[in-house]
């Protein structure tokens, strides 16, 4: 059996009286790309937040290589959230220089190699970017870490086609099978060939917790298996 | 990586208030200009009097701009990263309350000079009447001796910081609490409501707390003696402890819950 990095039991996070995590429990495979997938509101934000240690008032246990999430665990996990999280006050090079001051695993020189594949001035403010352009500072300052664990929630939600592709390749060229890659998002079609593991939730359930392979061995592919998980339950 | 913390804070403030900085100093060096091009004695005194009031407001708005730091940099967007550092909760705390007492506290000190700038421009003004008047009452009063009054500076700052300290640990854990229910649903109502009561609460209970103990630190040329009561002789300068201590005492405890709010209670949103 594949060494799991990330292991949760019983896990419980309710918004008021709206339970978005039902009890759940699983695990998740060591240096596997595991898409994170399921309809709007169906928890993947919330399960992340808990993941990197946002999110504190859950029941049940977390635990990221054996570890609550915590100093330890963000000291190994890349996280890319779903908004703009770079101060106001920042440039391009304020942040790199950022990651580099907090995070042991970051490549400075690969951050600077990054900004200029995509065209970003090293001295521009970040909040004169348009969204596009920080989702690509942001995703360049995530992916020159050497996390064990990446996890990038919608990636690619708020840029064009064209961009979303070069970020994908840009995400799978700087992907190294030493890590774990947890991404959520909505563009099935569009990353179905990069995944190794699929983790389905929806009705505050784990729906399916499987390897592509075990997925798409009749033929199907994972969007037509998407679209049959989620038809029955929704 | 505390230190890391702290260089980071200090900048990221900085950019905040470099243009509150920037707008006063503009005030300061119009107001000079004015004073040293003026012959009326009355708007010469006036200018001094705008020097005052710029830093004022500037040291009003550092207090506040601290203030919206903490809440962007931890409840904020930006709480995506700062709270996702490896770094422990109390170390974040800690570097944001010492960069927000530094800036404040600057601001302050900024004040306080340009008010002594101001009573030196008022005495070049009246000249000689003026010295004669100063004259008068240190022959009455006394004068402590350069010494004395430079050690009794350091002190008076160290009073002030303290103060300075319990204030922005209140406007911070205001803040903070503010982030969970029922206080949140007041909005920024209660969050200003919450830091009044909270450091006016704190201020007078030391007030209180110092009158009970009084303890006082006479400075004079010869010694730096504790006693209970406060000595006003010719050449000593007295201050009270009691209360610094207190507000310490209480800036330290304010840290506790804090910190328990933003690691166990507190989700980003």
């Amino acid at each position: 059996m594949s060494e799991k990095i990330i292991e949760v039991n019983n896990l419980s996070k309710s918004y008021g009286d709206h339970l978005v995590l039902n009890d759940i429990s699983f695990s998740l495979p060591k240096g596997e790309v595991i898409g994170l997938f399921g309809p709007n509101g169906c928890g993947k934000s919330t399960l992340m937040k808990i993941l990197t240690g946002l999110i504190h008032d859950y029941k049940g246990s977390v635990l990221i290589e054996g570890n609550t999430p915590g100093d330890k665990t963000k000291a190994i996990t890349a996280y890319l959230p779903e908004q703009t999280f770079i101060h106001e006050w920042m440039r391009n090079i304020d942040a790199i220089d950022y990651f580099n001051d907090f995070f042991k695993d970051f490549d400075k020189n690969k951050a600077l190699e990054m900004l200029k594949r995509f065209s970003l001035p090293e001295k521009q403010k970040c909040k004169t970017m348009s969204k596009g352009m920080q989702e690509k500072l942001l995703l360049s300052l995530t992916m020159s870490r050497e996390a064990g664990l990446y996890i990038l929630d919608e990636p690619m939600g708020g840029v064009d086609p064209a961009t979303r592709e070069s970020i994908l390749k840009f995400i799978m060229d700087n992907y190294t099978d030493k890590s774990t890659m947890l991404i959520s998002t909505h563009l099935i079609n569009d990353l179905q060939t990069v995944f190794t593991h699929a983790l389905f939730l929806g009705g505050g359930k784990v729906l399916l917790n499987k390897s592509s392979e075990e997925i798409t061995k009749d033929g199907k592919s994972l969007d037509d298996v998407f679209k049959e998980v989620f038809s029955n339950v929704w | 990586m505390f230190g890391k913390l702290l260089k980071n804070d200090l900048k990221a403030q900085w950019f905040s208030v470099s243009a509150i900085y920037f707008c006063a100093l503009i005030a300061v060096v119009v107001c000079e200009i004015g004073a040293n091009v003026l012959d009326d004695q009355k708007q010469v005194v006036l200018c001094g009097g705008g020097v005052c009031l710029a830093l004022l407001v500037a040291s009003v708005t550092t207090l506040i701009t601290v203030a919206i730091m903490f809440k962007n940099t931890m409840f904020g967007r930006a709480g995506y990263l700062t709270l996702t550092l490896p770094v422990k909760t109390g170390s974040l705390l800690i570097s944001k309350t010492i960069s927000g007492l530094i800036w404040i506290f600057t601001v302050y000190a900024l004040l306080v000079g340009s008010l002594i700038l101001w009573l030196y421009q008022i005495k070049i003004i009246l000249g000689d009447q003026m010295t004669d008047t100063i004259n008068n009452l240190l022959a009455i009063f006394g004068v402590p001796t350069v010494k004395t009054i430079s050690l009794g500076v350091i002190i008076a700052c160290v009073l002030f910081a303290a103060i300075i300290l319990l204030t922005v640990q209140c406007m911070y854990l205001s803040l903070t609490l503010s982030q969970i229910k029922p206080i949140s649903s007041f909005g920024k109502f209660g969050t200003i409501v919450l830091f009044f009561v909270l450091a006016g609460g704190l201020l007078s209970l030391s007030g209180t707390v110092s009158n009970m103990f009084p303890l006082n630190v006479v400075v004079s040329d010869t010694a730096i003696r504790f006693t209970s009561s406060a000595e006003l002789t010719e050449t000593a300068m007295s201050y009270r402890l009691t209360g610094a201590f207190f507000n310490i005492i209480a800036s330290i405890a304010l840290h506790f819950p804090m910190k328990f709010l933003v690691s166990k209670k507190i989700n980003l949103k």
